[in-house]
């Protein structure tokens, strides 16, 4: 009987195990064993009440030991991520800006893998598995000791969040200590950097597990609570409050949490472990006045038992039935589902002025909530909420002062008076102009203690909007680069020039941001493997020429070969949360291009790219290898603008370059290699002469005028049809008459003869006259005089004189 | 001209503004200390893909840079980068001037002239420093 519980147990037919192991126990009295497999299976049907009320009675008629206990974990995390599916809330995280996806902290040493997001060298380093914490790529192929920090991250970081980066060297430090086991010393260190920055959860979490280490729970459980309101949406938070729990013995409470870890990330084994453990506890441990003695002599009676279950536990919603079964999961599944929405709504960013800076601004009386977990909870929400409010919200009125305080910190000597002079003009009061950007480079802050974040000096006023203005006005397009070239000759850059020119931060501030290679602010930023950033285009446009990274020459053959594309995250948001304007105008002119690239060859007299390499004839493909690097940008320009075509010539000798007549060829297929070549697949479509010609980005353009053939008169009609008649007839007897390995190659090239077709419907003529034009051996001169040829009537008689004399030839 | 690099001016042509009429004054602890030379500098079509062209006006002795005022730069040609601006180029041409480079010649015999006798070649440079860089900087004195 027994075996056969287990057998439908294992193959997950649970509740068939239950009702076999509940006849077994009727059938043949209870022992503990049976009773731990009926529970099992109830609890991995879901039905946690009576589980936990068979789990007491296994516990009562033998020893169960905490590992016994992983079914009931399993069932309960089951629940959790069944819970989580059903909400549809699945783990979709917020963008990150300065924080690292996986530990939630300030990103140290920032790393931007190929999926474009970014984390701790430290954490990636840590994850074995090469999954993508945000986005769940998986990226075989990463060394992530021959990835380079992003630089632009980095100095970012340094400069807006400088405390919190001595934090983290402190950080470091204390973490050394730890693991010399070394405590208190370890304490101590924590305790410093969290002054600096009491808002960094990590600190605090470090700080806790050294508390715990030391049995100093209590304190552990403090730092706990602050860890889980501060990130509630860190799995490793709860863990940190569970394990405090547990250790003052509140097993109960500490299985909540464990649950709570393992509800946002179920891959946490030590949570798995403290699970088993604190439900341990609460089953087996019972106090001496419990009830227990008098549950154990009424075994048969449920009323005592759940008596008893109730006196243990004082979360009575979560794990045990007061009520009924229903609302106990209920009630499991809303506690769950705060965390998770907690989690998911909680924007983990911190804002260079905001909750990480001040340890001022901390709420009084968040500390300690530890007496009500689901109060906690509720708080944490609103906290998030909060955060969750777009930064023009956040930084107002209070907040905004906070962070003038903290950023307006002494600038250099040269801006002092300037600095005084605005200090009478604007005594402590802050222009709207002035908004959030106001941070001064870190150079320029003083010595790291939390006494330091006074204010000042109240800088910068109303210059803010008016640098903002020249910042917009300077970007340029690349490659028209006089203009813009000729200011950054002018224009300040490099670090001993900002801080000449400090009195600026908006505009320093932006040059941060800006493309190496086209001195705007980045569009579609993305990180090579050396740490270098460049709009995505610009770097493309680059890998054109040379396969090695524009500011350190690093080999990018890999970067070129995998087609990256993705989107530095962290740096796009962070430009779209903070250069809003910017960006928006800068999203304006890149729209510009764009349209104008999409105009090309829309209109019967339009401009249009020229590719000049060889003749082409309408309905036929023409294949092109792509290697030159004006033409990779071209073909790229195509296909993102969505035109997929461009015009092809041939190429002449005369100063013009390219000939007055020629074909659009429309892309079908490309094909990259590894290097950056390429082959297009493209078929022949209208004819054009050419107007006038120009360049652009390097490449040949022309204005062009479509050619299409006059409509054939109807009374001559039947000539034409029989003209047509006699040459595809001629044409394929020429055909025929060639070797077969010529003819096997024409077909390969140019398919097979198309058929004759007597509408003439397409502005372009029969297709087969073309085929025949592109198949036949002709001297390039004789097919342009075709092309150019608006009338079938004269392309056709054309067409007949050069058959002959091919035949002629052909027979001799 | 919000922070202009000393001793460089690089000013746009009026008719095209891929031109630029660049005066480069000589680096003091040089032979070419005091002259202002005159260079010209273009935008090609492909810029800022392909380097600028950049060319000597003024007439100057020196073993990188030839007779027609051409320049031998490593990064006007093969080590250029996209990254580089023109005020880079532009420092690193007056940085040539302080350091001449026999060893990699343009001009072979004033290199010779540079290896064979340092000295004497050093004079001639000053001399051509003063016969052709000198006028031109009149209206800046």
């Amino acid at each position: 009987m027994v075996d056969l519980a287990r057998e439908a147990f294992s193959t997950n037919n649970f509740s068939l195990a239950a009702d076999i192991y509940e006849r077994t126990i009727r059938e043949n009295g209870p022992t503990s064993e049976l009773f731990l497999g009926l529970a099992d299976s109830l609890a991995r049907t879901g039905l946690f009440a009576k589980a936990f009320e068979t789990y007491t009675n296994a516990y009562r008629y033998g020893k169960v030991t905490p590992e016994k206990l992983k079914h009931l974990v399993t069932g309960l995390i089951d629940t959790v991520k069944q819970d989580l599916c059903n909400s549809g809330n699945t783990t979709t995280r917020k963008n990150c800006m300065f924080t690292c996806g996986s530990c939630r902290g300030l990103l140290v040493d920032p790393v931007t893998i190929p999926c474009g997001h970014s984390f701790c060298r430290k954490c990636l380093e840590r994850d074995v598995s090469k999954t993508c914490e945000i986005c769940n790529t998986v990226h075989y192929r990463l060394k992530v000791r021959q990835v380079k920090s992003n630089v632009i991250l980095t100095n970012l970081i340094e400069k807006w969040f400088p405390n919190e980066c001595k934090a983290t060297q402190l950080k470091k430090e204390g973490n050394d200590l730890f693991a010399k086991m070394d405590y208190k010393n370890a304490i101590d260190v924590y305790s410093q950097a969290i002054l600096m920055a009491p808002r960094d959860h990590l600190l605090l979490s470090n700080r806790c597990h050294a508390y715990t280490s030391l049995d100093q729970f209590q304190k552990a459980l403090d730092d706990a609570e602050q860890v889980v309101q501060l990130r509630p949406d860190w799995p490793k938070g709860y863990f940190r409050k569970g394990r405090a729990l547990y250790g003052l013995g509140g097993y109960e409470d500490a299985a909540v949490a464990f649950l709570q870890c393992l509800a946002l990330d179920q891959k946490v084994s030590s949570a798995k472990e403290y699970l088993s453990k604190a439900l341990d506890k609460i089953l087996s441990v019972l106090p001496p006045d419990d009830p227990k003695a008098y549950a154990l002599e009424q075994r048969a009676n449920p009323t005592i038992l759940r008596q008893l279950v109730d006196s243990n536990f004082s979360q009575k919603s979560l794990l045990l039935p007061d009520r009924d079964i229903q609302s106990t999961v209920t009630d499991l599944a809303r506690i769950v589902k705060d965390t998770i929405t907690t989690a998911n709504s909680f924007s983990s960013e911190p804002t260079p002025q905001g909750p990480w800076s001040s340890g001022k601004q901390r709420e009084p009386g968040h500390k300690c909530s530890s007496e009500n977990g689901s109060g906690a909870r509720r708080k944490s929400l609103s906290e998030s909420k909060q955060l969750l409010n777009p930064p023009e919200e956040l930084h107002h009125e209070g907040v905004l002062s906070q962070m003038m305080t903290k950023y307006n910190s002494l600038p250099d000597c040269s801006d002092i008076d300037h600095a005084e002079l605005e200090k009478k003009t604007l005594p402590r009061t802050h222009s709207p102009l002035s908004r959030k950007r106001t941070r001064m480079p870190s150079t320029t802050q003083g010595p790291l203690s939390p006494t330091h974040s006074s204010p000042n000096k109240v800088l910068k006023g109303t210059t803010g909007k008016d640098c903002n203005d020249t910042a917009a006005a300077s970007s340029d397009p690349m490659g028209r680069g006089a203009s813009a070239t000729a200011a950054t000759l002018t224009s300040p850059s490099g670090p001993n020039s900002r801080q000449t020119s400090g009195m600026e931060p908006e505009r320093t501030d932006i040059e941060d941001l800006e493309c190496g290679l086209c001195y705007r602010l980045f569009f579609e930023p993305v990180t090579t493997p050396c740490g270098h950033m460049f709009c995505r285009k610009c770097l493309d446009r680059s890998l054109d020429h040379t396969v090695t990274c524009p500011i350190c020459k690093g080999n990018l053959a890999e970067y070129l070969a995998e087609r990256r594309q993705s989107v530095t995250d962290a740096v796009q948001t962070i430009i779209e949360v903070y250069f809003k304007d910017e960006y928006a105008e800068r999203c304006k002119v890149n729209d510009e291009e764009m349209i104008e690239l999409a105009k090309m060859g829309g209109e019967q007299q339009s401009e249009v790219p020229v590719f000049v390499c060889t003749l082409a004839f309408p309905t036929i493909p023409c294949p092109l290898h792509i290697f030159e690097p004006r033409y990779r940008l071209m073909v790229r320009q195509c296909m993102e603008s969505g035109t997929r075509q461009f015009g092809m010539c041939m190429h002449t000798n005369d100063e013009d370059g390219f000939s007055d007549y020629g074909v659009m060829l429309e892309i079908r297929d490309v094909q990259y290699f590894p290097d950056g070549r390429s082959v297009v697949d493209t078929i022949g479509g209208r004819r054009f002469k050419v107007l006038s010609r120009g360049k652009r980005d390097g490449y040949n353009t022309a204005k062009v005028e479509f050619i299409m053939d006059t409509v054939v008169e109807p009374q001559e009609m039947q000539t034409v049809n029989e003209l047509q008649t006699e040459l595809h007839a001629a044409v394929s007897t020429w055909l025929s008459k060639l070797p077969a390995f010529d003819q096997a190659r024409v077909i390969q090239h140019f398919g097979v003869l198309p058929a004759l077709d007597m509408q003439i419907s397409s502005p372009n003529g029969p297709q087969w006259a073309w085929w025949a034009v592109a198949v036949l051996p002709l001297d390039q001169r004789v097919q342009l005089a075709m092309l150019c040829m608006a009338s079938l009537k004269d392309r056709l008689v054309a067409l007949k004189k050069v058959l002959n004399y091919i035949n002629r030839r052909q027979r001799r | 001209m919000a922070e202009p690099v000393s001793g460089i001016t690089a000013v746009p042509d009026e008719h095209n503004s891929r031109y630029f009429h660049v005066v480069v004054a000589g680096p003091s602890q040089s032979p070419y200390d005091g002259g202002m030379f005159k260079l010209e500098l273009f935008l090609p079509e492909e810029y800022p893909m392909a380097a600028p062209k950049v060319r000597f006006m003024t007439k100057i002795y020196h073993p990188n840079i030839d007779k027609l005022g051409r320049i031998c730069l490593d990064i006007l040609k093969d080590k250029w980068s996209p990254a580089l601006q023109i005020r880079t180029v532009l420092l690193s041409i007056q940085a040539l001037l302080s350091a001449p480079n026999p060893d990699d010649p343009l001009e072979n015999s004033v290199a010779e002239h540079w290896k064979t006798n340092e000295k004497s070649a050093i004079d001639q440079a000053r001399q051509w420093t003063q016969m052709y860089a000198k006028s031109s900087s009149t209206n800046n004195h």
